[in-house]
């Protein structure tokens, strides 16, 4: 025998039980919150660990482990861990755990820090899946209202070029032009004038003439037959005048009286081009829920990934492959066959009060059959948990898993009745309250799998709910105006979702009666605010179209009437000399009428 | 490199004056571990057997050497060896039933296809290795130890840093 290799055998073997025994302990506290923290990746905290060889117990006291999900609280938190192993599956290299005693187990409780550490992505098929979905979320049309409601008629007119203010344009245009010519016209009337000053001048003059001259008499009607012939010339070109004024100012009347149509047609044409979102199409449930229930069905998708895989083989698969270099190894029957991992029970106590009233549980329950070959345990995994708040909320879970069936299935039933949502908080929205101040709840969450598929359905039912939003900007449009006049203050709220796998597709389904409620108040306010901005519309467009009017008749009396006034000042005229023409001519015919009467008188006495 | 290496522990192990029985028991035992998977229960034992047994530690060390390059190469017949054993050979699963059942043999890892395997070979062949390597080193020493000593290489090895170090761990008396 070699004494100096006896003497550093039982060194390195002293060496390692006082390691064992000092370093174990922390060493083992170290890889269990390291562990902890890989799976769930998020903080987990040990206050104290304490392994007993002798025993095989281990026992923890303290123990916390963070909400993945809300890094805030805790997933648990436990006052103390009891395990104890079986001795004699050791020596076959298995783990076989005799019970777990769990007491004073607290979900959800409050923590003092944040407790996030840096988390995977799903990984798997799964994860392509959850991305495909998460794909069709996105492309769910955004609650966009904001083509509705404020100032839509000053947009319509702003961007809108009203054929009432063009038709107005040309009546302007054609007013100008009848004023040019007026003025053009007016010069003629000038001369017109002086024209009809030579004639009276010529008609004074004739008057002067005073001769009985038998032979003169007649050359002096003819000059007033001349100049009489030209005061009517005069006069007919005066009426034509007054005739082809008249037949403009008949034209732009007309036609300015003719904008109130062109008004009409252009309010319809507006109102045709407001164009509303069809709300009616939209599924508010979706739109409103959807992202938030699909990341927190994120949870059961990693659930059912982990059941699934969990799943032992399917007995008509073949035969496995001969390892090379690793080699195979082989089961054999025995008269006590452990599965590598076997932990028969956990019994949680129950006791312990929960200090928040509103979030954190007390559970009780009991689990039984977590193994990791459950064809060999041959027995199915039962879980019955509760837990109860200091108020009237409670959950409760109930989950059996067929998994040493050949059909491995599995239901997993969860409910929490009457909890509470006073100052539940919920994540950043702007069309979800940031929370909810009064109401309660009640959830029912329902999963159904076996190895290939998964059907999750969750009934959510709120009642006398309140929203806040007093930490919310205030609305960015109508729409988010409306969803969260009906989210304020809701009486009876109810949500189905619905998520299907099958073949590493993932379904989604969003029923609610938030649906009718909004659509509802939608069809109310937005009727109401149709109507307000046709009648504004109306409104613009007649003040547009009087101001118009109002102008161009303006502008069409302002030269109308002037020149009016001259035409009848220079017809009067006309006539006036006329008449006294008339009267000259008339007396002299009439003079010349009594000598020629006298002469012939004298000549018929001889 | 690696066969000057291999010669240069070949030729110290025979020229290190020892019984050839302790240097064939140490090349027995070595080659035991060499041919198993390092990681089994019955490579303990072995281990402590060449502690404590007074077997050549260099020979055992020499010998893991070479039949570990051996066992790579063979894993697949012994996987195929261990597989006929468990799972073929009808009359031996009873045995092997038992086995599995006593609280402490599984963690030898004999239902493992490639441990099973390789042991049967390696147990096997232990004696013939042993009475193989045994004579192998009397007739050296008889006929070919003084012509290799003289050999210039021979001169040139015993000054590298590996024999120096031999005599080293030598002179500490571990291998006494």
């Amino acid at each position: 025998m070699r004494k100096h290799g006896l003497i550093i055998a039982l060194v390195v073997l002293l060496l390692m039980a006082v390691i064992g025994g000092l370093a174990l302990n922390p060493v083992l506290h170290w890889s269990l919150e390291r562990s902890l923290e890989t799976i769930t990746g998020a903080k987990a905290e040990i206050d104290r660990l304490h392994l007993d060889w002798s025993h095989l117990t281990l026992e923890i006291e303290g123990f916390r482990l963070t909400n993945p999900q809300n890094t805030w609280r805790n997933l648990f938190e436990t006052k103390r861990f009891h395990l104890k192993l079986q001795p004699e599956p050791l020596y076959s290299g298995k783990i076989v755990v005799d019970i777990i005693d769990i007491e004073e187990l607290m979900i959800n409780t409050p923590r003092k820090n944040d407790g996030r550490l840096r988390r995977k992505l799903l990984p798997g098929p799964f994860g392509s899946a959850q991305a495909q979905l998460n794909k069709d979320i996105a492309a769910i049309p955004a609650l966009d209202f904001s083509s509705i409601g404020r100032g839509l008629a000053q947009n319509l007119l702003d961007s809108h070029k009203l054929e009432t203010n063009l038709s107005a344009d040309r009546i302007e245009t054609d007013i100008e032009r009848m004023n040019s010519t007026r003025k053009q016209n007016t010069h003629q009337l000038k001369a017109t004038r002086q024209k009809l000053d030579d004639l009276a001048e010529r008609i004074t003059e004739l008057k002067k003439v005073k001769t009985n001259n038998v032979s003169e008499i007649p050359k002096l009607i003819e000059e007033f037959k001349t100049t009489r012939k030209d005061l009517e010339t005069t006069g007919q070109m005066l009426d034509e005048t007054k005739d082809r004024l008249k037949t403009d100012s008949e034209q732009i009347v007309n036609a300015i009286r003719d904008l109130k149509q062109t008004a009409e047609e252009d309010f319809e044409t507006l109102r045709q081009l407001a164009k509303l979102p069809d709300f009616e199409s939209i599924n508010f449930a979706q739109a409103l829920f959807g992202k938030a229930l699909l990341n927190e069905s994120t949870t059961f998708i990693r659930l059912m990934e982990a059941l699934q895989a969990y799943a032992p083989p399917a007995t008509n698969t073949a035969p496995p492959k001969k390892e090379r270099h690793g080699g195979q190894n082989i089961s054999f029957p025995g008269r006590k066959t452990y599965p590598r991992l076997l932990i028969r029970k956990i019994t949680i106590s129950g006791k312990g009060v929960p200090d928040n009233a509103l979030q954190t549980y007390a559970a009780a329950g009991v689990i039984e059959g977590i193994t990791s070959e459950p064809l060999v345990y041959g027995l199915p995994l039962e879980v019955a948990l509760s837990g109860r708040s200091s108020g009237p909320a409670l959950f409760t879970a109930d989950a059996r898993l067929e998994q040493a069936s050949p059909d491995f299935k599995g239901n997993i039933k969860l409910q929490m009745a009457q909890l509470p949502l006073p100052d539940l908080e919920l994540a950043q929205d702007n069309y979800l309250p940031g929370k909810i101040s009064s109401g309660k709840l009640d959830v029912l969450s329902i999963l159904n799998f076996n190895r290939d598929r998964f059907i999750l359905e969750l009934t959510v039912d709120g009642r006398h709910l309140k929203g806040d939003y007093s930490k919310h900007p205030a609305p960015a449009d109508l729409g988010m105006d409306i969803v969260r006049q009906v989210l304020e203050e809701i009486d009876h709220l109810s949500i189905q979702y619905r998520l299907e796998s099958h073949e590493n597709q993932l379904a989604m389904a969003i029923g609610s009666n938030i649906d009718t409620l909004i659509k509802n108040r939608f069809r109310a306010v937005i009727g109401s605010k149709i109507t307000a901005e046709t009648d504004k519309l109306r409104a613009e467009i007649d003040a547009q179209l009087t101001a118009r009017q109002t102008q161009l008749t303006g502008l069409f009396q302002k030269y109308q009437t002037s020149y009016k006034t001259e035409i009848q000042t220079v017809r009067e005229s006309v006539d006036k000399y006329r008449l006294e023409v008339e009267k000259q001519q008339q007396e002299l015919e009439k003079k010349l009428q009594d000598k020629l009467e006298s002469q012939i008188f004298k000549k018929l006495k001889f | 490199m690696f066969w000057i290496k291999f010669f240069s522990k070949l030729i110290t192990l025979l020229h290190s004056g020892k019984d050839p029985r302790h240097l064939a028991g140490g090349f027995a035992l070595g080659a035991i571990i060499g041919l198993t998977p390092l990681l089994s229960l019955h490579n303990l034992l072995v281990f402590l057997a060449i502690f404590f047994f007074n077997v050549s530690i260099p020979a055992a060390l020499f010998s893991i050497f070479i039949f570990s390059g051996f066992a790579y190469l063979l894993d697949p017949l012994f996987h195929s060896l261990g597989y006929y054993l468990l799972v073929q050979a009808k009359p031996l699963a009873s045995f092997w039933t038992y086995l599995y059942s006593i609280p402490w043999i599984p963690l030898t890892r004999f239902y493992n296809t490639v441990v099973l395997g390789s042991l049967t070979v390696a147990i096997i062949l232990a004696w013939p290795i042993y009475l193989g390597f045994k004579h192998g080193v009397k007739f050296y020493q008889t006929h070919w130890a003084e012509k290799v000593q003289q050999l210039k290489v021979i001169q040139i090895a015993k000054g590298s840093a590996l024999v120096q170090f031999y005599y080293k761990v030598k002179s500490w008396g571990v291998s006494s």
